[in-house]
């Protein structure tokens, strides 16, 4: 077996570094949190377009996270469970507008689970990929593709109701809020896994989206204490 | 107008949709610039919340003459430049110069180094000096020039430069185990532009 180098070449290191250019992560903090600080400094104004909460107090999932081996051993059943919420997801956010975009990306992702898990020919939309850089490019282009339509999505007024009203809401959240805690907890231990941040990243903006949508679903004049 | 200002007006005016999409396209590219500068997960995430309403807070500043994302980009490198200063982990960034002996020519390898086998980039970034990491990661990723790096840290040029020569030395060496995946390079180096 050959002995490293001991040095790693400068062309070698560029490659490193322009790979590190493209890195995302997933946000660090959180939407909720982030608002009350832009209330309290007065940057978020509810007369500017945001109607209010809704006052039904809502409970996240107390179900502890699986961490560390824990969490390994149970990489199969997140893996369906993420890939179930996926759909979710897709479901939940064209919900009612006839669209297939969500439906694509649920496509999309539980091709590249199923390819994760063994395959070593990655395609996505029938064309494979030649090179991890490709790859990566794909995912970061669909990746900001699903955050701009979930914001667009989200910050339009034509919203129909959907049959179920705000409890349908209610319960998706409850499966969101799982999922999000679920990728968090996996991508504190592979912080740079490309799949693991787009399952956080889906999950994080499907649920922005399910609490705009739960907000606009429930009586005028009610507030969400907490979500 | 571009999609870019209308939301930014919006947001600026104080609507929360519109604060929340930007943050939303956003945040991904920009917290992690937050995370790399910073190095540390739990300290990138106090920053990021300060970075995020700083940027809210100068949206009336934005004019689109840029993307929202480059603009932004820049608010949070300073952002998070003044809130390491804060914490003095680059309070004294010219005295790193001095202290860090990691990269000196007659000890190619240090103690410190020794049994170290970086698995990333990002891993062996951690390992640089902070003074050296914050000039790596200005020039090299985020595309500042040497002149723009001293003006945001109050160094000379020339300490920029010392400081990202032995940043990038010392990275060769705490990745050198990757040299095989890169292979291909071998004799086609080019020197480090500073």
């Amino acid at each position: 077996m050959a002995l490293p180098s001991k040095e790693l070449s400068e062309r070698g290191l560029d490659a490193l570094i322009t790979r590190e250019q493209t890195r995302v992560v997933a946000p660090l903090t959180e939407w909720h949190n982030l608002s009350m600080s832009l209330r309290q400094e007065g940057l978020i104004r509810d007369s500017a377009g945001e109607r209010p909460r809704p006052e039904r107090p809502y409970t996240p999932s107390a179900e502890p996270v699986r961490r560390g081996s824990g969490w390994l051993r149970a990489t199969g059943r997140w893996t369906m469970r993420v890939a179930t919420g996926a759909a979710l997801v897709g479901v939940g956010i064209v919900a009612g507008r006839g669209m297939t975009f969500g439906q694509s990306i649920v496509s999309e992702i539980q091709q590249a689970v199923a390819d994760s898990s063994g395959s070593s020919s990655v395609r996505i939309s029938g064309k494979p990929f030649n090179s991890p850089a490709s790859a990566r490019k794909t995912l970061l282009r669909a990746q900001t593709e699903y955050q701009a339509a979930a914001a667009f999505l989200d910050a339009s007024d034509s919203v129909p109701q959907v049959l179920g009203g705000s409890s349908l809401y209610q319960d998706r959240l409850v499966g969101l809020d799982e999922m999000t805690t679920a990728s968090l907890a996996a991508l504190k231990d592979a912080p740079r896994d490309p799949l693991l941040n787009q399952y956080f990243l889906s999950a994080s903006a499907a649920r922005e989206a399910t609490l705009q949508q739960l907000g606009n679903s429930l009586p005028v004049g009610t507030t969400m204490e907490r979500f | 107008m571009t999609t870019d200002q209308t939301i930014v007006q919006r947001a600026a005016a104080g609507d929360e949709r519109a604060l929340r999409q930007l943050w939303m396209e956003n945040a991904p590219h920009i917290d992690a610039v937050v995370l790399r500068l910073c190095g540390d997960r739990d300290l990138a995430a106090d920053v990021a919340q300060e970075v995020w309403i700083q940027i809210f807070r100068a949206l009336p500043s934005y004019r689109g003459d840029s993307q929202f994302g480059t603009w932004a980009h820049r608010i949070a490198v300073n952002r998070t430049l003044n809130a390491l200063r804060k914490v003095r982990r680059i309070a004294k960034v010219e005295m790193d110069v001095e202290d860090d002996t990691a990269a000196a020519p007659d000890n190619p390898e240090s103690d410190a180094e020794r049994g170290i086998m970086a698995e990333s980039i990002d891993q062996a970034v951690k390992q640089l000096s902070p003074g050296a990491r914050t000039v790596f990661l200005l020039h090299d990723v985020e595309g500042y020039t040497h002149e723009e790096i001293a003006g945001e840290l109050g160094i000379t040029t020339g300490g920029s430069k010392s400081q990202l020569f032995k940043a990038r030395a010392k990275l060769r060496r705490l990745l050198a185990h990757l040299s095989d995946g890169f292979s291909a390079g071998v004799g086609q180096e080019h020197g480090t532009a500073i």
